[in-house]
């Protein structure tokens, strides 16, 4: 049996080699160079793909957040902002993820003209190393450096079914090399929500603490994760929005007590960016003739891409801009504005109006 | 650890097998204590605290029977086997029954007592039985004369800890003591490569893929029609089977690499012709462990043909609460006691029936039974046994198919399955001779297995 065994290792060996050899060729992942020319590699693993992206793509803007940034397009962006945008984001992105491909992108020599994000406040009091593990299996690997740990990469079977045998395949069939559109990758198609089913309930006036505890966890998931990558790169431009959520998101927030904690957090987070002068950020929440108009969303957050084209224009024109001056007034006459709305006839016209 | 993690299959289990024999040359009784070493690395890997749990039992467990060896007055004995037995039960009890009869005290009397979230430790019912029938042989037998290195690695013997088979220590002691043993054998390298293979195969290609389809119906019972539910049982049946006895393959494969022989799991199951027949083939371990430390004990059928009947019952009754702290194993172990002793006293008549349809009535009975295994309540399996014979809609559910996510049609893979099963001889009848082609074959398995692991998966029998 020795000859049999020996022929076997040699054979594990074999096929392992030639296994690997192919994906570290092809790096659908871009865990190891840049995209090929003459194949064409699909984007379609936000986690998996993004930081590979960043460190090996051609770029001098980087376009992240959450999914609400999901259906921007690069090609807009790029005319308005006069930028070589790339599209980074992360389904549900804590504000850990978006730092590391912060980093990622100056550590690998990237010179950025501007960052611009999603400021997502429902992730802002949250541990500044938090990390979205619960959507499954987070690739560690893809995330360093260090070659002996990228086993799951190279010898996986999803990895060359799914990315390097269809790449293979037309590269064969002659079909043109390149790389999914950021135009075309996108949250999904727009599907109108029925925000019907709600209980028409008032606002609770035993309101959420903003406690001294969130306060600091804020503060450090926001220094460790923006202030002080902000102000080791002041040739950068920082630009973030605060999304239009919908009323029914205040609603949710105002019925269970959060609304002063809601702008409390967003009030402390902006006398903090606003202590960085090349951060700028702008605030939609105020925007009550979108996020009152429940027929321009499909959820709580998201809402229709034609929205995006109108918040780049705003913001390029400095419309909603949050400023040391303002910001005060602003936060006083939002949480006005959603502490005296009336959700019980919201909730009772949305509930009739779905029967 | 998992034996399908690239931990265990590229780093753990290489070192195991190597060090091992390196230092079997040099000195046997320090091989023994590194292979004790290892196998609890392997058990504490992913939970630490459950090496608490094992080494006190092992310790207990011990103590109880070295004093026993010791003692030749017969009370003493026995009392110390009694308490044995109450120490390893309330274990298992405490850890895999004592929510299930608070629950059950909840409800009865309407008390409140709090049920506490616990974490059932790996493989605790296959230590605890392997440990029950060590004290059981103690005290019959005052000669056993193991030290405690012998003992705790035959308890923690990492191939068999958290799955089985279920050995006893006269199978499993004397091969490591055994000097022919100790000294690397290609022959048995190879052969138990090529068996851990297999299993790991029949684990990944075919249980893991049934499972998804599996997990989804079960999840979305009022979704499915009756094709769909007589889809699902049948990849549950296959499912449990090839993930079960792939994880017995790798288990004895993983043993043969270092010269050990543990026994035989599973004789063809799905072959069966009787009820009685199929437990003489499923899960031969445990069968043969209840068979000879309850059956036996309580008279087995030389006690009048009642008591034979309550003797069975019981068997399968703790076979039922052996497998899960839920009334559907208890009601799947008493309908598979019944129906085999409808069997035993049906055996004139039943004899005289073509053996097709035999075997196709036994396939039947055992796969409908595995919904009641797999099903979250009793209600739920009325339910899916009542749509299964309603035959409501003629076609499959496009989103049952889908979710088995599978690169091959599910009813392809149902299909091989079933060919598997019943047209090709299982690993210890079939005589393989294997030449330099098989080696190649065996080595594109395994690297395609590799390949799958980003997948992770968990194996049913371990929560048992």
């Amino acid at each position: 049996m020795k000859k049999q065994l020996t022929v076997f290792f040699i054979s594990v060996l074999l096929f392992t080699c030639i296994i690997m050899s192919i994906t570290i060729y092809m790096d659908p992942f871009f865990h190891y160079h840049a995209p090929l020319k003459g194949y064409y590699y699909s984007l379609d693993n936000e986690r998996s793909q993004n930081f590979g992206i960043t460190t090996f793509w051609d770029y001098d803007t980087i376009i992240t957040g959450s999914s609400l940034t999901q259906n921007y397009h690069t090609t807009e962006f790029d005319e308005m902002f006069d930028t070589r945008s790339i599209k980074l984001p992360f389904s549900g992105a804590t504000f850990k993820e978006t730092a590391d491909i912060f980093k990622r992108a100056y550590d690998t020599g990237h010179d950025l003209k501007i960052v611009f994000r999603s400021f997502d406040v429902n992730h802002l009091v949250e541990d500044s190393d938090y990390v979205r593990t619960d959507l499954g299996e987070y690739p560690e690997y893809l995330y360093n450096d260090i070659w002996w740990d990228d086993f799951p990469y190279v010898v996986n079977i999803d990895i060359l079914t799914d990315y390097c045998i269809p790449m293979i395949r037309k590269r064969l069939t002659h079909k043109p090399g390149g790389h999914t559109s950021f135009n075309d990758y996108m949250f999904g198609e727009f599907i109108p929500a029925s925000f019907a089913g709600r209980e028409a309930l008032p606002i609770d006036n035993n309101t959420v603490k903003f406690t001294v505890g969130d306060s600091e966890i804020l503060t450090d998931n926001l220094e460790k994760n923006v202030l002080s990558i902000a102000r080791e790169h002041p040739e950068t431009t920082f630009i973030f929005f605060i999304p239009p959520y919908n009323i029914m998101w205040w609603r949710d927030h105002a019925v269970k007590g959060e609304l002063p904690y809601v702008c409390n957090v967003m009030k402390r987070a902006t006398v903090l960016l606003l202590e960085c002068d090349n951060i700028k950020l702008y605030c939609f929440a105020g925007r009550t003739d979108l996020t009152t108009n429940l027929s321009l969303y499909e959820d709580e957050y998201h809402y229709i891409s034609e929205l995006n084209g109108d918040i780049l224009s705003s913001i390029k024109n400095n419309e909603c801009l949050l400023t040391k001056e303002n910001y005060i007034k602003y936060f006083d006459e939002l949480e006005n504005y959603y502490k005296n709305y009336d959700y019980v006839t919201l909730v009772n016209n949305v509930n009739t109006a779905d029967e | 650890m998992l034996f399908n993690s690239f931990i265990f299959i590229l780093i753990f289990l290489p070192l195991a097998i190597a060090l091992y024999f390196i230092l079997n040359k040099y000195n046997p009784k320090l091989a023994q204590a590194y292979l004790l070493g290892m196998s609890l690395w392997f058990y504490g890997y992913q939970t630490p605290e459950y090496l608490i749990i094992i080494i006190a039992s092992i310790i207990v467990n011990y103590l109880l029977t070295y004093i026993m060896r010791r003692s030749s007055d017969k009370k003493i004995r026995l009392s110390l086997l009694i308490l044995g037995l109450i120490l390893n039960v309330a274990n298992i009890g405490y850890y895999k029954y004592l929510n299930f009869i608070k629950w059950n005290i909840n409800t009865l009397f309407g008390t409140d007592f709090a049920i506490n979230s616990i974490v059932l430790p790996l493989g605790i019912s296959f230590y605890t039985i392997q440990q029950i029938s060590f004290l059981v042989d103690s005290y019959k037998n005052s000669n056993l004369k193991y030290n405690f290195l012998e003992y705790a690695l035959f308890v923690t013997y990492f191939p068999q800890l958290v799955a089985g088979p279920i050995c006893y220590h006269s199978e499993i002691i004397p091969q490591f003591e055994d000097d022919n043993k100790k000294r690397i054998n290609s022959s048995n390298l190879f052969i138990g490569l090529t068996w851990f293979i297999t299993g790991l195969a029949k684990k990944v290609f075919i249980a893991d893929i049934l499972g998804n389809g599996v997990n989804y119906a079960f999840d979305n019972l009022e979704l499915l029609g009756s094709l769909d539910i007589w889809i699902t049982s049948l990849a549950y049946t296959f499912q449990i089977y090839f993930d079960f006895s792939g994880y017995s393959d790798m288990a004895c494969g993983i043993a043969k690499m270092f010269n050990f022989d543990l026994p035989q799991n599973f004789n063809s199951p799905y072959k069966a012709l009787s009820i009685r027949d199929f437990w003489k083939r499923w899960h031969m371990t445990l069968t043969r462990f209840l068979t000879t430390y309850i059956y036996f004990p309580l008279g087995g059928n030389r006690v009048g043909a009642f008591k034979a009947v309550i003797n069975t019952l019981i068997v399968f009754l703790v076979s039922g609460i052996w497998h899960g702290a839920n009334f559907t194993f208890i009601l799947w172990g008493l309908l598979h006691g019944i129906l085999l002793l409808v069997g035993r006293y049906t055996k004139t008549i039943t004899s005289k029936i073509p053996k097709i349809f035999r075997w196709f009535g036994t396939f039947m009975i055992v796969n409908v039974l595995w919904l009641l295994f797999r099903a979250s309540g009793i209600s739920d399996w009325i339910f899916m046994v009542k749509k299964m014979f309603h035959f409501d809609k003629a076609e499959l559910s496009h989103e049952l198919l889908s979710n088995f996510d599978s690169a091959v049609s599910p009813l392809l893979v149902i299909a091989l399955s079933i060919l598997i099963c019943i047209a090709l001889p299982n690993n210890y009848v079939r005589t393989r001779k294997h030449n330099t082609f098989s080696a190649v074959i065996y080595a594109a398995l395994l690297v395609l297995c590799i390949m799958t692991l980003n997948r992770v998966s968990i194996f049913l029998y371990f929560n048992f």
